[in-house]
This record gives structure tokens, sequence and C-alpha cells, in this order.
């Protein structure tokens, strides 16, 4: 939650926005410090959210990549209306769903980023790791669409509005991909949990 | 009351289920907020739903992420931006000035450029007019008669009423434009053109505001 709190983009103050708001019109003049500031506040937001919803953690800087590409060539169209952490979120979404495309849109297991293997310890701890390794399973069965919408829920505290705003689809729709993705990832972890 | 809740139970239920995960998060406002704490005040599988829903959340929080240097990877990606053509060669870290092919005075002078096809088309609309209607386009004919000429683009999503009050509060004049780019021109008096260019910079709405005869003046 703490990390959350940091990281995420409600918790920010108005000024910090401001501040956003400032930098990314800095942006829209080429001012490369202002953009390497950017990045940095960004990256780990981005890298969170883009492997949360890709799960392809070989392909996740290269979507930042992308993404900060594109924040940088169109910084000049921001709409004010906005928030910048909107805009640069729904940049990255884009960029994650076209790269996703570009790979027959088949999300694999990531044997790698989730270790592969169990390490020993005390019992809770035990327990603890299972629980994560079953939610990372049932995450990974999900669509990326769905992915997206729990990382910016969960993750980063975003309303459904606003999700819909990064997302580029009607609340309703979000509230409902929200519904599936819950009641799917409820279905496969009492799976997991009667199959032990 | 009764009849509403009692009608609307199922949909009430399915409603507030539908937001527990922003309930959750707490960004939850105002009626919906309102729904969905009646709601759970009775509702026990819903309740059962947020402490699931709040495992959930606190599971994926505490996820960390291995996190990439961040130096190195903007290192990495001021290469592929300037394979892409999107900076000079050799541009430093922190260059401010400007770098990529396409840098900000190139882009100042493509307006310019941009700026002048609209005044030699406007002569041309004024030549071919004269004969018709003296005067008609006279405030496209001449750069001269309006002093200095401003460049300015306006976010697309500014209204044409913020953008005449812009306009009008700087005393200034469109007497170009929109080019097909969308950049307009202005004219202002010699002496207050640096000022109202300032003003202009500094608006909300504004994407662009350059003088057309000082090259090297920003």
């Amino acid at each position: 939650m703490r990390q959350r709190q940091d990281e995420g983009r409600t918790k920010k103050g108005g000024d910090d926005a401001q501040d956003e708001v400032a930098l990314l019109m800095r942006v829209a003049a080429e001012e490369m410090d202002a953009f390497e500031t950017l990045y940095r506040i960004y990256h780990p937001r981005l890298q969170r959210f883009v492997r949360g919803m890709t799960k392809q953690s070989n392909l996740a800087e290269e979507i930042i990549d992308d993404t900060m590409m594109v924040v940088w060539r169109k910084a000049y169209t921001f709409n004010h209306t906005a928030k910048v952490s909107t805009w640069i979120f729904a940049i990255a979404y884009r960029q994650s769903l076209k790269s996703l495309r570009g790979i027959d849109d088949t999300v694999e297991f990531d044997q790698d980023e989730h270790g592969g293997t169990t390490h020993a310890g005390p019992d809770d701890e035990l327990q603890q790791q299972e629980l994560r390794q079953h939610l990372d399973d049932a995450l990974n069965r999900l669509s990326a669409e769905q992915r997206a919408v729990i990382e910016l829920t969960y993750y980063f505290g975003y309303g459904c509005r606003e999700i819909a705003e990064i997302v580029d689809c009607p609340v309703d729709t979000v509230k409902t991909r929200m519904f599936y993705a819950r009641r799917k990832l409820k279905t496969m972890l009492a799976s997991r949990r009667e199959a032990i | 009351m009764s009849g509403r809740v009692l009608k609307f139970e199922g949909s009430v239920h399915a409603e507030a289920d539908r937001l527990l995960p922003w309930w959750v998060n707490g960004t939850l406002e105002g009626d919906e907020r309102e729904q969905v704490a009646q709601h759970l005040a009775d509702c026990a599988q819903c309740q059962r739903e947020v402490e699931w829903l709040q495992t959930l959340q606190a599971e994926l929080a505490s996820e960390t992420t291995a996190s990439t240097d961040a130096p190195r990877a903007m290192q990495r990606l001021r290469r592929r931006m300037r394979s892409a053509n999107m900076l000079a060669q050799g541009a430093a870290p922190s260059a401010t000035a400007p770098r990529r092919g396409w840098g900000r005075r190139d882009r100042w002078l493509a307006w310019v450029v941009a700026a002048q096809a609209v005044i030699v088309v406007g002569l041309g609309g004024v030549l071919v007019h004269n004969h018709q209607a003296a005067g008609e386009y006279r405030t496209l004919s001449s750069p001269d008669s309006h002093g200095t000429l401003l460049v300015v683009t306006f976010d697309p999503q500014m209204t044409e009423a913020q953008m005449r009050e812009l306009v009008r509060s700087n005393d200034t004049r469109i007497v170009g434009g929109p080019t097909e780019a969308g950049a307009y021109l202005l004219g202002v008096s010699p002496d207050r053109a640096n000022r109202v260019r300032d003003n202009l910079r500094a608006a909300h709405g504004v994407t662009l505001a350059e003088r057309m005869d000082v090259g090297g003046e920003r």
C-alpha cells in the first residue's frame, strides 16, 4: 500500500499535478532535461503497469521506451483537461496492446519472472509464496485488458472513470471487465486451493 | 420506500457488487459511494466480497517489481531516439539546445515558411479581389500594416470563443490562418511584439508563439 501511495496518482497533491503539467509543457518545447525528469518520475510506474498488464517482462522496457517516445513527440497535443498521468498511462496501454498484438496476442506464462522455483522457508512464508504464485498464475490467464483494469484499480488506485479514460472505453465496460476478471480470478484461485 | 428497494433489490445488489473494487480502493464518490455503503450494511455476500478484494489488493500492492536502472534505461532510450532521428547526433544528456532533426528552431522556421505561404496566398487573393471589392481583404494583404507578425498555434481543444478572448485581451488581431497545420498569424505593434509573444506563450492553450521578423530572438 505504501508503494501504491508513493507511486499512485490520486495521492499526489494538486501542486504535483501542476508541476507535471509544467514539465510536460517543457517537454513539448523539446527540453531534454524536462523529458529526463518526466522519465525518471514515470519509469517505475510504467514498469509496474506494463509488466502487470502484459506479463512479458522482456517486452516491458521496449514498450516503456515506445511510450516515452510518443510522449516526446505528442506532448504538444496534451489536453489540459486531463491529468498528465492519465494521458501517459493511456499511451502505455495502447503501446502495450500494440506490442502484444505484434506477438499474436498470446500471453504466455513467463517462468523467469516468477522464479520458477519455490524456496523453502517458514510455513507462513511458504503459504504466502503459494498464494502469490497462484495469484500470478490466475492473472496470467486473464486478458491483457482485464489485467490492465486490475492493475490500475488495485495497485495504482484509479477510479473507474479515470480507467475508462485510460483504456478509452465507456465506464460500464470497465465495470463489466472488472466483474468478469474478479469472477475468473476467484474461480481459478478456488480450484487451485481444492486441488492442493 | 420499501417498494422501491424491493423493486430494484436485484439490480441494487448487482450494481453495488460491480462497484466494490472501487469501494475498496477508496475512489467511489457521491451517489455511488452512498449506494454501496447502504447496501454493504445489509448484504453479507458483499461484505465477504469486500474482504476478499482487500486481500487481493494487499497482495497486488505488496508485489515488488525489480526496478531497472533508470539512468541506464534513459541512455538506451536516448540512443533509440537518436537512431529514429528524433535527436541530433551527439546530444548531451541534458542539452537545452534543440537537437533533433526537426528541432524547435526548425519547427519555428517551418511555421515561418508556412506563414509566409499564407501571406503569399493572401497577397494573391488581394490582387484578385482588389478589382472586385477593394479593401475587403486588406487585413491579409500586407504584413507592414499590422506591424510585427506572430506565428501562433493553439491547443486543438481550445474553443473559438477562448481563442478570440485571448487574441482580444492581448490587443492583437488575427491577420492570417489557420494554415493546413493550424497556425495563425497575429498582427501586433512592434513595440509590444515581445510582450504579447511572451503573454501568449504563458497563456493556457497556446502551444507555440514566435515572432516572424526576428530569426534568433526567443
